[in-house]
């Protein structure tokens, strides 16, 4: 098995409901990995084994090469739960210090520097129990992402969270992985998954049915599009040329054949005269894939 | 693990309520002592076992009294504070979420158990030295007496508790918090009345030769609560009073051997490793 985290032939049921079916799964050292599903698919008891709070019934988990039933596995591993619970009575600063004492990862300085990353190195003195849920989410993030984790497992890192709150976990994310951090990241957000992430695991009623990187997984939808100011003139231009396309806000969607045909497209749209911004094959979205694998319309993608 | 566990249990307002019934428990116990200090029965006489008359009320005995009545009263406080947290802390950890943050980090389940669980005894014992020493302090201001092994009730007031706080602990992983509180309760109450048997046993021979004696025998052999309990005022009573002869068939006297104590204590050790092997497969959410 290779990978910083890998998950070979797992299997977990609750009574006659199987949480996870037969999952074999890799996480590349220094990558971000998504793992997406819907609600009760899996995904939580699949960082649970990861991390040891769940035995599996069957198959083996590693983490960089040690059985994640050995704490050791987890001297690397940071883990933000998707319900963050701290005691009432504690501030961050006391979670830290206990936190600290076990793990020895990280120093107050690097905790502060990450905690004025997520605006809110002013609530380190406070306790939780007089904080909202954004503030303590984005404490927890903090706390989990203090230093230079290797790897950080977040599950819905941004829950609870308004706009400025995501955009910020969106950069500590990103800022995680160009240090090199490797990253499993369980999110609904897909928009934010697209942007951190480079690879995404799909599971569907306990089954992995797809799992490669972003860019394989997001398949060519047969047309182009050609960003300009003035999408009815081109669309009609192009029409004229013999090519299939419909003008919509800023763009102009053109039916190509994959790869083929989009230098034609491109020599038409020049030809017309018309100033445009961009010309680029269309793919599908992250969220198009997700619709697509866990409908079961594609279960051959990994 | 085991510093936060304790601060969390120290914050609970169970201990506050606990500390405030003990300390209207020993103001009225002190009003008690204090009043009974003032009191002459040097014509009341009584015969004693071994012959002549002696009087009722010496110093010892009125000591005797005091600590005879406060022991099941500060048992019962004690014992029950016990139940509370040590069914609670790690059950309540898990199903708050809070435990999964630790049991995260790099330590093994057996740090996580044994550092989170051993928080409640540590507290209980500590209070229960608060207890029962102010107690006997407080006694020994009025009526002047020499508790016959300070050493032993110091020793003893872990393993009495021991025994509670290892079962509870344990029956709380396998069958949740109040489950394991009820059932340690009743356990506890059925095998203190057994004790006193087989005290009465030791005492009476009809008694000792009875098909209960041999029951109560078992009894405290498989739940051994009440031998700590009995070593603790053994240790603290008086080591000459009148009435302790006459009342030993109620099991405050008596000498407590060493094996007597070690038992519970190994009892509590296997008990506990049970618990151990509970949550070492238990999902934490």
């Amino acid at each position: 098995m290779k990978g910083a985290i890998t998950l070979q032939g797992v299997s977990k049921s609750y009574g006659r409901v199987r949480a996870l079916k037969d999952v074999t799964v890799s996480v590349p050292e220094s990558s971000a990995l998504a793992v997406l599903g819907e609600n009760g698919a899996g995904k939580t008891t699949m960082i649970r084994i990861i991390l040891g709070l769940t035995l599996p019934d069957t198959g083996a988990v590693q983490i960089q090469g040690i059985s994640s039933g050995n704490h050791l596995a987890r001297r690397s591993v940071r883990y933000l739960p998707e319900r963050v619970q701290f005691p009432e009575w504690a501030t961050p600063t006391d979670v830290f210090r206990h936190m600290e004492r076990i793990r020895k990862e990280s120093t107050p300085d690097e905790f502060m520097e990450r905690a004025n990353e997520l605006n809110c190195a002013d609530l380190l003195k406070r306790k939780f129990g007089k904080m909202s849920k954004g503030q303590r989410q984005r404490l927890a993030l903090a706390l989990t992402t203090s230093g230079n984790p290797r790897i950080a497992i977040l599950d819905e890192p941004s829950s609870g969270l308004d706009p400025l709150g995501r955009i910020l976990v969106r950069k500590t994310v990103a800022k995680l992985v160009e240090r090199g951090t490797t990253i499993l990241l369980c999110s609904h957000l897909l928009g934010e998954v697209e942007q951190v992430c480079s690879h995404a695991a799909f599971l569907s009623k306990g089954c992995l049915v797809a799992h490669d990187s972003l860019d394989r997984l997001a398949r060519f939808t047969g047309a182009a599009e050609v960003q300009t100011d003035k999408p009815q003139e081109l669309a009609s231009f192009l029409t004229q040329r013999g090519f299939v396309c419909r003008a919509e806000q800023s763009a102009v969607v053109a039916a190509l054949e994959e790869g083929a045909s989009l230098h034609l497209l491109a020599a038409a749209t020049a030809e017309a005269g018309i100033p445009f911004i961009s010309i680029a094959m269309k793919r599908e979205t992250l969220e198009d894939v997700f619709m697509r694998v866990t409908e079961g319309r594609d279960s051959n993608v990994s | 693990m085991f510093l936060n566990a304790l601060e969390h249990l120290l914050r609970r307002k169970l201990l506050t309520v606990s500390l405030i019934v003990f300390a209207v428990f020993i103001l009225l116990f002190w009003w008690g002592v204090a009043s009974s200090a003032g009191t002459t029965e040097s014509n009341v006489h009584i015969n004693s076992p071994s012959g002549g008359r002696q009087p009722v009320v010496s110093p010892e005995d009125k000591a005797w009294i005091a600590m005879a009545t406060a022991g099941p009263m500060l048992a019962t406080i004690l014992v029950g504070l016990t139940i509370v947290m040590g069914a609670s802390v790690l059950p309540d950890e898990i199903a708050s979420g809070r435990l999964s943050l630790w049991a995260s980090l790099p330590q093994s389940r057996l740090k996580l158990y044994v550092s989170t669980s051993l928080a409640p005894l540590a507290l209980s014992t500590v209070l229960g030295w608060l207890f029962f020493f102010s107690s006997t302090f407080l006694i020994r201001a009025y009526f002047p007496f020499a508790p016959a092994s300070f050493s032993t009730a110091l020793i003893a007031m872990p393993i009495w508790i021991a025994v509670t706080w290892a079962a509870v602990t344990t029956l709380s992983l396998i069958m949740g918090k109040i489950p394991a509180m009820l059932v340690t309760f009743i356990l506890g109450g059925f095998s203190a009345t057994m004790g006193s048997i087989v005290e009465l046993g030791k005492t009476i021979p009809e008694v000792g030769e009875s098909g209960i004696y041999r029951v109560a025998g078992i009894v405290t052999l498989v739940f051994p609560i009440e031998r700590g309990y009995r070593a603790i005022l053994a240790g603290l009573l008086p080591t000459r009073s009148t009435i302790d002869e006459f009342l030993a068939l109620m099991g405050y006297s008596g000498n407590i051997s060493t094996g007597e104590l070690l038992y519970p204590l190994v009892w509590s050790a296997l008990l506990f490793f049970l618990g151990y092997v509970a949550f070492r497969k238990k999902e934490i959410q």
